[in-house]
């Protein structure tokens, strides 16, 4: 086996945001990684390229266009489904891609009794042998992590690179605390080089045993979070040199747009007020060419979030390429909500429920009726058909309170 | 009405029945009573012969049989004059299918029989189940399941006090097993003997309610690394000793450096005149002990503690492997998340899901060496929190007194040391002054609960951990294919 170099994004989420601005820097910063791809032999995207199972065509269509440019010069893409771009039982854009060749899906298997033995895909050119898992909604493929035939995976040879779209246990970073990874003791050992998806933070981590377990983080963003953290981190992907078998990563930047943040208390502020303050903050803003994220937060004394003139704010940040504004945190001086507190979901609920019924109602149902109505499509299943049997469950259970 | 005995004399807690010939009672054996406004069920607590024949009478019958002067020789209707005499106890009395405490004698000369499962309707399953095991009478297990209010139990401390070889890990196993998916506790495991781990993982639901740490991870456990800068000073109380000096300079020390004290303390920097170097040298060779790098790391890890506290206040059930670590840093990794688990506790104002921390040989916190630590605070005011200790121990004698009486749950098992019966006898939450010889008779995998959460002492019998997962497991759903 030669030397080589393949390229590792993950989470591009292509279509992400509602924000037209955005949508085209997410896209700009997808081209702009597939330019400075070109020494790599190979392209692995570690899951969620695409931010729905079925996105925006206009949107796919710019990628795919990219995507064979590179094609066409030789390239080869190797994928996993992430948690965003995968549907159960259903095909979507990344088995549309395949279909034309464009990409090649790396997590391949069968089930054999109890034991899911996944098979290799190897890249003709260079050698490298690529296996992967493909993420499932809410994390279901940890499921699929316990039943993994490791022993066969670990008794391959060659340079082998596992792709995932899961966070590993052991390395998550601080904001993921409380959120379950898959147990690195799940992952077959001693593969060359783990490229990982779906954590939104860079790491690159020398596992005693394991070898190399690389997440490049967000190419661009997703959400409000991902553009928070662009002001202080770069985003982008990693380029991989193997020679003599090893692999050295670089990190590659992918240049965008800069993130300016503003924030604003609102507490004891009338909506007018808030609004000059806001317009006034705009203005002394250098926004030019960036992307602004305005958080307004606190309880205005008199008005309601309504009635600050948003559009008005917004073009106050003048040659902004995006004014995001986030007022989850902010509330008129009347709004009135139910408040609940409970240990679990469950409990949650059922206070909810006695809450909002406040003895006008039965709430007796709604329990059996929310548990039938919130299971999950099991992979495999139609969705006509589960959405049938769903319906029929529900209906039972209101027909026995009859 | 098949009686197996009859009332004939003594006194309230202690009554005498004669035991029917052909019939044959044992210490612990369960009975009822037939009274005409309710059944009262009693119990046996020890045996003797009776006779109607002159002692000396007897003597000379047995010498002539020995000594072959009569072989043949036998008593007229042997089955009338010798007999064995039960001492039998009331445990509760039933009326109208509930249980209420016994307050009379049973009729005079009554009979008595062996209990059925009718009588036993007041053992209703509790809304939030703690299995325990199945009813006992004797050495005969009844197919009644002894339950308990989990959420009551497991708050206010259970106490498995057992010599070895009598089935603690079995009877911890069983009752993890089935607490695994039960949404009302979350359960800690400290397991020196990475045992839990494998069997629990054969429950149907534990890649969802299972988390596991080891130090050597395999088979979906998690790396268990404790990052430095989740250490506090007050995290070492209990663990291990220092003396006045050196808990000051350790307070100094995370007041001066905040989260990179135990960095900075193992590296020898200096903490300026306040110090004296002797005492930084002890320290940083005491702590360089216990912080060995392979579980307590300088980098890493940083979520493990708000990921575990967060398990289990989720009602996930939580093993922490300490199979490979000395009994020090065991001991400071359970109090790393203990502390962390009861601080959050504390400070969210509420109980539940109530939150159990399985502890071995517990008199290493709780006994009056260890001073004051987490667990003894647990112990005293956990409850509060809906924090409660589930504490293992060979030695209950070395657990004070008043911690003992704060224990409410006892699942006594066999035990042949007097001064450890005389203990937890004294400490139970029922009168069993007249079970001494009962608890040392116990077999492996029989035990006695006691509690303030039963109405009497109950006698379990505990289902073979392996036979009882292998019989849940049967109906597990069928994996799903990989798509």
């Amino acid at each position: 086996m030669g030397d080589f170099v393949f390229a590792h994004l993950s989470d591009v989420h292509l279509g992400a945001f509602r924000e037209p601005e955005l949508r085209e820097l997410n896209c700009l910063a997808f081209e702009r990684a597939l330019d400075a791809c070109g020494t790599a032999d190979f392209i692995i995207i570690a899951g969620d390229l695409f931010d729905s199972p079925l996105p925006d065509l206009s949107v796919a269509d710019r990628a795919v266009r990219k995507m064979r440019i590179l094609r066409e010069q030789g390239k080869r893409f190797y994928v996993v489904y992430g948690s965003h771009d995968y549907s159960p039982g259903e095909k979507n854009v990344i088995d549309l891609l395949e279909s034309t060749g464009l990409i090649t899906k790396v997590s391949l298997g069968e089930y054999e009794g109890e034991a899911l033995r996944l098979r290799f895909i190897e890249d003709a050119e260079t050698g490298a042998k690529i296996a992967g898992m493909s993420a499932r909604k809410r994390g279901l493929e940890r499921e699929h992590f316990g039943c993994l035939d490791r022993k066969a995976l670990e008794a391959e040879d060659g340079f082998k690179i596992f792709v995932f779209h899961s966070g590993v246990e052991e390395h998550k970073p601080d904001f993921l605390k409380g959120v379950d990874g898959v147990p690195l003791s799940l992952f077959p050992k001693g593969f060359d080089y783990y490229a990982g998806g779906h954590v939104h933070a860079r790491i690159d981590a020398e596992e005693k045993g394991y070898g190399r377990i690389v997440f490049p983080g967000p190419l661009f963003a997703a959400d409000y979070r991902d553009l928070e953290d662009l002001r202080e981190n770069k985003h982008g992907f990693y380029l991989v040199r193997v020679a003599g078998g090893k692999a050295k990563t670089e990190f590659k930047p992918v240049e965008t747009a800069g993130v300016e943040v503003v924030e604003c208390g609102a507490t004891g502020k009338s909506a007018a007020d808030l609004r000059e303050e806001l317009l006034e903050k705009a203005r002394a803003c250098e926004a030019k060419g960036k992307i602004v994220l305005l958080k307004v937060h606190g309880e205005l004394s008199s008005g309601s979030p309504g009635e600050v003139d948003w559009n008005a704010v917004r073009a106050a940040f003048e040659g902004a390429a995006c004014v995001k504004v986030n007022r989850s945190g902010l509330s008129a001086p009347l709004a009135s909500g139910v408040k609940i507190e409970g240990n679990s979901r469950r409990e949650v609920e059922e206070k909810l429920f006695h809450e909002l019924a406040e003895g006008k109602w039965d709430e007796k149902p709604c329990r059996p009726l929310l548990d039938e109505l919130k299971a999950a499509r099991p992979e495999g299943e139609a969705k006509q058909g589960f959405e049938e049997r769903v319906a029929a469950k529900a209906e039972k259970v209101l027909e026995a309170l009859k | 009405m098949e009686f197996v005995g009859q009332i004939v004399s003594g006194a309230f807690g202690e009554i005498l029945a004669r035991q029917k010939s052909g019939e044959e009672l044992e210490i612990g054996e369960l009975l009822a009573c037939d009274e005409p406004n309710g059944i009262q069920l009693l119990q046996v607590y020890d045996l003797e012969y009776g006779s109607q024949i002159q002692p000396e009478t007897i003597e000379l019958m047995s010498g002539l049989r020995l000594e072959g002067k009569g072989e043949k020789t036998s008593f007229f209707e042997e089955e009338l004059r010798h007999y064995v005499l039960a001492k039998v106890k009331g445990l509760v009395t039933v009326r109208g299918g509930k249980a209420v405490s016994t307050k009379t004698l049973p009729k005079f000369f009554n009979g008595l029989r062996r209990i059925r499962d009718a009588d036993l309707s007041f053992l209703d399953k509790p809304e939030k189940p703690l299995f325990l095991g199945r009813l006992r009478s004797g050495s005969k297990a009844i197919d009644k399941r002894i339950e308990l209010d989990g959420e009551k139990v497991l708050s206010h401390h259970v106490l498995v006090p057992a010599t070895t070889g009598r089935g603690k890990s079995n009877l911890v196993k069983v009752m993890l097993y089935e607490l695994l998916d039960k949404d009302y506790c979350g359960v800690l495991v400290m397991d020196p003997h990475n045992e839990y781990h494998k069997s629990l993982k054969k429950h149907a639901k534990a890649g969802e309610w299972l988390k596991s740490y080891s130090p050597n991870p395999e088979g979906g456990q998690v790396s268990l690394r404790v990052n430095y800068a989740a250490l506090k000073p007050w995290h070492f109380n209990g663990v291990m000793p220092f003396s006045e000096a050196q808990q000051q300079t350790l307070h100094l020390a995370y007041k001066t450096w905040e989260k990179d004290w135990i960095t900075r303390l193992l590296a020898g920097d200096s903490l300026g005149d306040k110090v004296q170097d002797v005492t930084l040298n002890v320290l940083q060779r005491k702590l360089g002990l216990i912080l060995d790098g392979r579980v307590f790391v300088k980098n890493g890890s940083e979520t493990i503690v708000d990921d575990v506290t967060g398990h289990l206040l989720d009602s996930k059930k939580v093993v922490i492997d300490t199979s490979r670590l000395g009994s020090e840093a065991e001991l400071l990794v359970a109090s790393v998340f203990t502390n962390a688990l009861f601080n959050r506790r504390k400070a969210a104002q509420t109980d539940k899901p109530v939150v159990s921390i399985v502890l071995e040989e517990a008199p290493r916190v709780l006994s009056e060496a260890a001073g004051a630590n987490v667990f003894s605070s647990i112990a005293r005011e956990g409850r509060k929190f809906g924090v409660g200790l589930i504490a293992i121990t060979q030695l209950a004698s070395l657990i004070p007194r008043e911690v003992l009486a704060n224990l409410n749950t006892k699942i006594i098992l066999g035990n042949e040391m007097k001064q450890e019966r005389e203990a937890l006898i004294a400490s139970a939450s029922q009168d069993l002054s007249t079970d001494d010889k009962a608890i040392a008779a116990l077999d492996k995998g029989e035990a006695i609960v006691s509690s303030v959460f039963s109405r009497f002492a109950v006698p379990i019998s505990i289902p073979l951990f392996e036979e009882h997962a292998s019989a849940a497991a049967a109906s597990a759903p069928a994996r799903k294919a990989f798509v």
